[in-house]
């Protein structure tokens, strides 16, 4: 049962945990997209970085946690990060908050009130893509609005095992698609 | 047309007039600040690298950089000058 240490407060945790279910476990709010408890571990959003005494930033929701870890949820580098790393993740993001169904329940929107956030730095064109696609009959989905977090598809990979798929044609052109046609 | 040019095309021209160079004052400062904040927070060490490499090349060769955007031309024309050290 290693004893840590967030934000000053020591914590005792249980060897198999992650510092995020920790924190959480223990009120200490730390933002993410990406992580989900009942899901696999991605990290692909970065947005729950904390900063361990002598480790610098790294992501929470994959970090074991050791005897002794000093963890800092607030600290000056780790607030910084969340407004950039929101810039990045609404690179192609349309921002048609006026017509999303998801507008006013929406993480993105609550993370760019708290974290100030800002739009893309990019002077291009937003990257297009599929805005009514039918991953099923009963779930449609906006490609363009998706920051691809990939709850989804680790859901239909472990848990439902149907078999949406990220389809990686490109970074900024990857989007989530439904079965392809040769059942891969 | 596409924002990002389909693979398959790469090879041909692109047919769009230059629209893209635009120099603008607060570029090297963005740069900086992209470079920065992509440090850590990819999932491969790549998406960090470009990042290194960018602010290398400000580093190192800013003011030819801000030559450029003051003047909306590169200081050597496009070439790689060796100056021979005196």
């Amino acid at each position: 049962m290693p004893e840590i240490f967030i934000n000053g407060q020591a914590i005792e945790a249980r060897d198999d945990q992650t510092v995020m279910e920790v924190a959480r476990e223990h009120g200490h709010f730390i933002p993410y997209f990406c992580w989900h408890p009942q899901l696999s571990v991605v990290g692909n959003c970065r947005m729950c970085l904390v900063e361990v005494e002598g480790r610098g930033l790294d992501i929470a929701c994959n970090m074991p946690v050791a005897k002794g870890m000093q963890v800092f949820t607030n600290s000056e580098e780790v607030q910084a990060h969340p407004k950039a790393i929101l810039q990045f993740i609404t690179l192609n993001h349309p921002v048609d908050c006026g017509i999303c169904d998801k507008a006013g329940e929406c993480t993105l929107q609550d993370y760019h009130y708290e974290y100030s956030g800002q739009r893309s730095l990019s002077h291009d064109e937003k990257v297009r893509s599929t805005k009514f696609y039918n991953l099923s009959n009963r779930i449609l989905l906006d490609n363009e609005r998706c920051i691809l977090c990939l709850r989804c598809t680790r859901f239909t990979h472990g848990a439902s095992r149907s078999p949406w798929r990220w389809a990686s044609s490109g970074a900024a052109t990857s989007r989530i698609s439904a079965r392809s046609r040769t059942g891969r | 047309m596409h924002a990002v040019p389909p693979w398959h095309r790469l090879a041909a021209p692109d047919p769009r007039p230059h629209r893209r160079r635009r120099r603008r004052a607060d570029d090297i400062e963005r740069l900086y600040y992209i470079s920065k904040f992509n440090d850590g927070t990819t999932i491969c060490g790549l998406g960090d690298a470009a990042g290194y490499a960018c602010s290398g090349i400000l580093d190192k060769f800013r003011d030819e950089f801000e030559y450029c955007i003051e003047h909306k031309h590169s200081k050597f024309g496009g070439n790689l000058e060796c100056l021979r050290s005196s």
